[in-house]
């Protein structure tokens, strides 16, 4: 930017950092919407509405927009589109196994356009199945080590748990525990 | 989610499987990625700085 004026570079950046956000948003609005048509508007009860709007408050949503994002989610805005959940699955360069969860109001729209960038990146998309056994879910519970003792998460670790790391919660700790990166 | 197995990618090919990783992440309907790579963090860092 032209450096003459502070201002203009300030709002050149702000553009950058608003649609940055905007594009945040809305991605984080349509995961609310989904988990609320899924599992009804009461975080209370839907654990995935209650972690999605954590999410959003973590991100800086503003509260109207996740008030709004619930209201579409449970059919009270009647003019929502229907949004779904796709998984695509595909492959990489060196036959890398990738999953993507998209959230779409058009499959085919979103379809085409997912297959084009694996494509362009020298990627194949693939059948649904083809990549989805690759990866199982997990999740993260938090429990306080001073009122939990090893011997009490044995329950957990028979039931399946894997080794639980011990330490204090850093920065981030709990956010999109299930990202790989 | 957690991968099954792993994939060890050659360094040439780290470049292009970041692209494509990253372009799905920033696609406006893409909620999440995962992927089963397997890299040395300083191999990582060597193609980001490339």
């Amino acid at each position: 930017m032209s450096g003459h004026s502070k201002w203009a570079s300030i709002k050149h950046k702000k553009a950058v950092t608003d649609q940055r956000r905007g594009a945040e948003f809305t991605k984080l609005a349509r995961a609310i919407q989904v988990s609320a048509r899924e599992g009804g508007g009461d975080p209370a009860s839907n654990a995935s509405l209650a972690n999605a709007i954590q999410k959003a408050k973590d991100g800086g949503m503003p509260k109207q927009n996740i008030e709004r994002a619930i209201a579409k989610g449970t059919g009270a805005d009647t003019d929502a589109d229907a949004i779904e959940t796709v998984l695509y699955e595909g492959y990489g360069p060196g036959g890398v196994a990738i999953l993507a969860e998209a959230l779409t109001d058009n499959r085919n729209r979103t379809g085409s356009e997912i297959r084009n960038i694996f494509s362009r990146s020298g990627g194949s998309l693939g059948e649904p199945g083809s990549v989805a056994w690759v990866f199982e879910k997990k999740g993260v519970i938090v429990v306080d080590s001073a009122r939990a003792s090893e011997d009490d998460l044995m329950v957990a670790i028979d039931a399946g748990a894997r080794r639980p790391p011990v330490g204090s919660l850093g920065a981030g700790a709990g956010r999109h525990p299930d990202r790989l990166r | 989610m957690r991968p099954s197995n792993r994939v060890e990618v050659d360094e040439g090919q780290v470049g292009s499987l970041m692209r494509l990783i990253e372009a799905l992440e920033e696609h406006d309907d893409v909620n999440a990625v995962h992927a089963n790579f397997d890299v040395d963090a300083d191999v990582l860092e060597r193609v980001a700085a490339a």
